[in-house]
């Protein structure tokens, strides 16, 4: 609210409001041309986001989570990328913008965190003038008033002492400090969405919380859109809206994020969930795995992609790519023949465990490779 | 330990007993930082003790120190019956094969220059050990102790390899001289979930396949929990508390464990995570002048005055489970109710 | 690209039976008891763009100047190794031709002021700035280098000794160095090779201590200590091999330096003594009949810059080529 405020006050052209939601993604594709051949580190990614929502991104690394968050953006390298398919932002559509218009969005309209804070500050740059850089730059205000908003900011993001960090540079601050210090750069113009890309990391544990409680509360009281990539599904669980399950470039299953947890349809959202160690599991708990690792972007498999590591494949994933279909929960889609928690997902996992074959968490024949 | 003493170490033979140990670095004219600041334990024969702790905490000193490396400033580390602070550098080389270390970063583990294969032998060529067809099927050995294939692995170099087979490799080269302790300084806290558990479940078939006594060292409970037998917590260079693994999730009498278990990111939507309050304020102060007495209670929610004053001691609260603080949280809320009761949205 | 050994999991669909999750089987050796399977083949993506054992990857990825600037300096190198045996003129048979004639077949680029062949005093004086060039930085580097990865692996007050030396030799003014001695102890070869050797030796030992004290950090050297490998083996084995090349290619363009310092001790007369034909003492002597035939002038000064920047290039991209594989990941 205060955003539009800002905007207004100083002439700022605020973007049309639109009804629908503020961030339509549709079909984006987005290809990196390399001697290897093309990576198809996104392949036809789809969804929306309302204002105020939070959409949790997940999937192991080299999922393509980066790639498509800064596809959204219009973030890439200008050369060598092929990219085809829609991003529209409250009522733009983003793919047609030139650089300099994007210029006007980026930290303005859509906020970013990286996982690094150290690529998104300056390092010879103090503190608060990356703050009020931008500021001014944007929204016109004066020196003092940049310097006054600048202190409220870090004041709001839980940085003690905001006057005295206002001349500190990146490296003096400890890893937790300066990841509130780049979130609230990317707070600085009052932005209508923010992009989280794994922004707790590097961070410990304790860190973390502090960061994403942090993130949730700045999102609640800026009424703000955010996507929050990760590839750990418990730091989405309690924090995110709806979840969408990201594997070798294609979202593999989208939910309401209890639902999703409730009534998982994806083997690989139950791999990945069952991956984790559980506090109230005893100790020396033999975790489950998916065995492998992610496919090559290059030479992807055919059919199903998760098929090679998948615990309930079946002849059939391998040689038809299952499309993506609609569950019983309104918004809760996937791509699966065999879904968890179904008659055949169950056939088949049994099939497979009577055959001996590949299963996440049993013991696997050696293979003299 | 956010205080000290040594009422945690237990009577008869542990294959390593720490004892009082302190770590002081230089940092610039009369700074000193104080990593570690008596610091106690033990790990029995077999045994796997986690040691967990915010990052700067002193972890991988203690770790470091354990196996002189550097050499502490101050204290005891007797490792299968020897003092290993007292013996002069010939001798602490001929200790060297029985305890090993894997560390953090994967890739920087391993020297970008050398053939896998080169790495993972070089600790037999360093001691001369074997000849050449001894020590192939060493490596052979080995190598399929951690799930690779020498053959098709074995000519490449570290770069070529992700953060999980890297540190599979680490794992396979300080398994070559049969150590007795393995030291594993956060093998996990750089890999994706999914790897990470496929690191965990070959640590702990390792460490059965080779009887071996372990330190875990991360900076995720869960993590440790799932290792370890025993847990020790560690804050600003002190010890907090020390358990079984599982009594010690069970029954956090800590204010900093309860304050750790707190931030762990539980994979389930009924958990709310804890807004304000139960996850912890603020930063691990500097360990260039760390605070008086009780060194957390610039954050900690129960602290008192006497906890400025006067350093905690170690003391048993339950059959061996020890807690350093003035204030322990006696009879814990339960870490499972509350969460479960406030899954209301 | 040769498949590796630890072949993808979807390309061998033969060896697979009716069950398709076994394909991934193919790629793991024994899997550990107690649910443990291996991650998938070696990193196959990051393997074929920085596999250091296909040759013909890392010679295309170096470019085309880079083997352009090689085979130029190994022309040199080979012509100026094999000019006794080539049927070249006397390079100092003065007056055994007419002085200043324009290239012919005879004489390919001509001949100087004396009627000496210019084609076969680039050639020889090849030899001079070559074994000036290459020996002194040998020397530079064997001497720096050894101080620098000792300083660097063990710093401490050695360490500050030698590296405050190092500075206050890098603000010494070379040139002025150079002049001094050669005429405190007279023109020669040696003379001129030690003493540029010299002055190499502090930028060198700067080079290799700087990347020695990065890997002395690395937790692979740490793991070696607690291998309980000695120390001399763990700079011999594990800090020597990654300083070597960005060392090794940091003395391309050193020789490059110095072949210019040896042009210059020329030009200024102070190299070795005349009538033996040195590159810059060519361009010297070219210099006086500038006006009426600059291509006297002209052709030692080419095969001076050429070499130069052959050098320079060649060094420069080696520099970036290890950069990469080392940043791999
Ligand atoms: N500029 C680029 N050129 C070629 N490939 C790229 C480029 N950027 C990313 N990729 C590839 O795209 C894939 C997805 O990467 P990324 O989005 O970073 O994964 P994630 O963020 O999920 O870990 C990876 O295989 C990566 O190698
Ligand atoms: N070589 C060193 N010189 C100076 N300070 C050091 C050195 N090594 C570690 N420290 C400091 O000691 C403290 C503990 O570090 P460390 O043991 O690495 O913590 P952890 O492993 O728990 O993250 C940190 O404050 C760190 O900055
Ligand atoms: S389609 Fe088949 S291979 Fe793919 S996730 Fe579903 S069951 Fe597994
Ligand atoms: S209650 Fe006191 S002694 Fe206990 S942890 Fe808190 S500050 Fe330390
Ligand atoms: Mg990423
Ligand atoms: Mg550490």
């Amino acid at each position: 609210m205060r955003a539009r405020r800002d905007r207004q006050t100083t002439g700022y052209p605020a973007a049309p409001e639109t009804s629908g939601p503020l961030l339509e993604v549709a079909d984006l594709t987005t290809h990196f041309r390399t001697g290897r051949g093309m990576v198809r580190a996104v392949d036809g990614v789809s969804f929306s986001l309302d204002r105020g929502r939070t959409l949790g991104v997940v999937g192991e690394s080299g999922s393509g989570k980066t790639v498509l968050s800064r596809s959204i953006m219009g973030l890439l390298p200008r050369t060598n990328v092929v990219r085809s398919g829609e991003v529209r932002f409250a009522g733009r559509e983003l793919t047609a913008l030139t650089e300099a218009e994007l210029r006007d969005i980026w930290g303005v309209e859509i906020g970013m965190v990286f996982q690094d804070p150290m690529t998104s500050l300056n390092p010879v740059m103090r503190v608060g003038r990356q703050i009020t850089e931008s500021l001014r730059h944007h929204l016109g205000v004066d020196r003092a008033e940049g310097r006054r908003r600048a202190v409220a900011l870090l004041d709001s993001v839980g940085i003690p002492e905001p006057e005295q960090r206002l001349g500190d540079f990146p490296h003096q601050l400890s890893g937790g400090m300066r990841q509130r210090v780049t979130i609230a750069v990317a707070l600085a113009c009052g932005p209508r969405l923010l992009m989280a890309d794994e922004p707790t990391t590097a961070l410990d544990v304790t860190v973390q919380a502090q960061i994403l409680d942090l993130l949730a509360r700045q999102q609640r009281e800026r009424y703000m859109a955010m996507v929050l990539v990760t590839h750990d599904l418990g730091v989405v669980a309690g924090r995110t809206d709806e979840i969408a399950v990201m594997y070798a470039g294609k979202i593999v299953e989208k939910a309401p994020t209890r639902t999703l947890f409730s009534d998982m349809k994806m083997p690989y959202t139950e791999a990945l969930l069952k991956s984790i160690p559980k506090l109230a599991d005893p100790s020396h708990t033999t975790l489950s795995v998916i065995p492998g690792r992610p496919p090559d972007l290059v030479n992807l498999p055919t059919g199903c992609r998760f098929y090679p590591r998948c615990p309930y494949a079946q002849q059939r994933c391998r040689d038809e790519e299952p499309p993506l279909q609609e569950a019983t929960t309104p918004g809760h889609v996937y791509r699966c023949w065999f879904p968890v928690g179904t008659p055949e997902g169950r056939d088949a996992l049994d099939r497979n465990r009577r055959e001996g074959r590949l299963d996440a968490g049993a013991p696997v024949a050696p293979a003299g490779a | 330990m956010a205080g000290s003493g040594t009422a945690q170490l237990r009577t008869g033979d542990a294959l390593l007993r720490v004892e009082h140990l302190v770590v002081n670095f230089h940092a610039g004219p009369r700074q000193r930082v104080h990593a570690v600041s008596d610091v106690s334990f033990d790990v029995l024969e077999g045994e796997t003790l986690g040691l967990v702790g915010e990052s700067g905490c002193g972890k991988s000193t203690t770790g470091r120190a354990v196996m002189q490396l550097p050499r502490p400033t101050s204290g005891s580390v007797r490792f299968a019956g020897q003092e290993l602070t007292a013996l002069k550098r010939g001798a602490l080389r001929e200790t060297r094969p029985q305890m090993q270390m894997i560390f953090q970063d994967p890739i920087s583990s391993l020297n970008p220059r050398r053939r896998v294969v080169d790495i993972v032998a070089e600790p037999l060529a360093i001691w001369g050990r074997g000849g050449g067809a001894e020590r192939d099927a060493k490596v052979r050995e080995v190598f399929d102790a951690v799930g690779l294939d020498v053959d098709a692995a074995g000519d490449r170099r570290p770069y070529q390899f992700s953060g999980g087979q890297c540190q599979r490799i680490s794992i396979a080269r300080s398994l070559m001289l049969d150590p007795r302790l393995l030291i594993c300084d956060e093998p996990v806290s750089a890999l994706d979930v999914s790897v990470q558990a496929q690191i965990l479940n070959l640590l702990a078939d390792t460490k059965k396949r080779y009887g071996l006594t372990m330190i875990f060292i991360a900076h995720d409970l869960a993590v440790v929990k799932n290792v370890s037998d025993r847990v020790a917590v560690m804050y600003l260079g002190k010890l907090c508390e020390v358990a079984g693994a599982d009594d010690l999730y069970e029954h956090p009498t800590h204010p900093y464990t309860n304050a750790l278990l707190a931030s762990i990111p539980e994979p389930d939507p009924q958990v709310r995570p804890s807004t304000n309050g139960a996850g912890l304020a603020g930063e691990i102060p500097s360990p260039v002048s760390p605070p008086s007495g009780c060194r957390f209670r610039t954050r900690c929610p129960r602290a008192q005055d006497r906890c400025a004053a006067e350093e905690p001691q170690m003391r048993q609260m339950r059959p061996d489970h020890f807690v350093a603080c003035h204030f322990p949280v006696e009879s814990p809320v339960s870490f499972g109710a509350t969460r479960s009761t406030a899954s209301n949205q | 690209m040769p498949e590796p050994p630890s072949s993808r999991p979807p390309s061998r669909p033969d060896v697979v039976p009716a069950g398709i999750p076994s394909t991934s089987l193919g790629v793991m050796a024994g899997a550990p008891a107690g649910g443990e399977v291996l991650e998938g083949p070696a990193d196959v993506q990051l393997g074929e763009a920085k596999t250091a054992r296909a040759p013909s990857a890392a010679i295309r990825r170096l470019g085309f100047a880079f083997w352009i600037s090689v085979g130029w300096v190994a022309l040199v190198i080979l012509l100026a190794v094999l000019a006794n045996l080539l049927p070249l003129d006397d390079p100092n048979g003065i007056g055994s031709s007419l002085p200043k004639q324009s290239p012919s077949l005879q004489h390919l680029l001509g001949t100087d002021s004396l009627g000496r062949d210019i084609f076969s005093r680039i050639i020889f004086g090849a030899r001079v700035s070559l074994i000036v060039g290459f020996t002194s930085i040998f020397i530079g580097m064997v001497v720096g280098g050894t101080l620098g990865l000792i300083a660097g692996f063990y710093r401490g007050p050695l360490d500050a000794i030698f590296d405050g030396a190092s500075t206050v030799a890098l603000a010494f003014p070379a040139l002025v160095f150079l002049l001094a001695i050669v005429a405190a102890v007279g023109q020669s070869l040696f003379t001129v090779v030690v003493s540029i050797g010299i002055l190499s030796i502090a930028p060198l030992f700067r080079i290799v201590r700087a990347n020695t004290i990065v890997y002395a950090q690395r937790e692979f050297v740490l793991a070696a200590r607690a291998l309980g490998a000695r120390r001399i083996r763990i700079m011999a084995r594990e800090i020597l091999p990654n300083v070597l090349p960005t060392a090794l290619s940091f003395a391309l363009v050193a020789v490059a330096i110095a072949i210019v310092a040896e042009g210059a001790l020329a030009f200024l007369g102070l190299s070795v003594r005349p009538p033996t034909p040195t590159w810059g003492g060519m361009i010297s002597e070219g210099r006086t009949s500038l006006e009426q035939d600059a291509l006297i002038c002209l052709w030692p000064s080419l095969a001076l810059f050429f070499t130069v920047l052959a050098l320079n290039f060649a060094g420069d991209r080696l520099r970036s080529f290890f950069e990469i594989r080392e940043g791999g990941l």
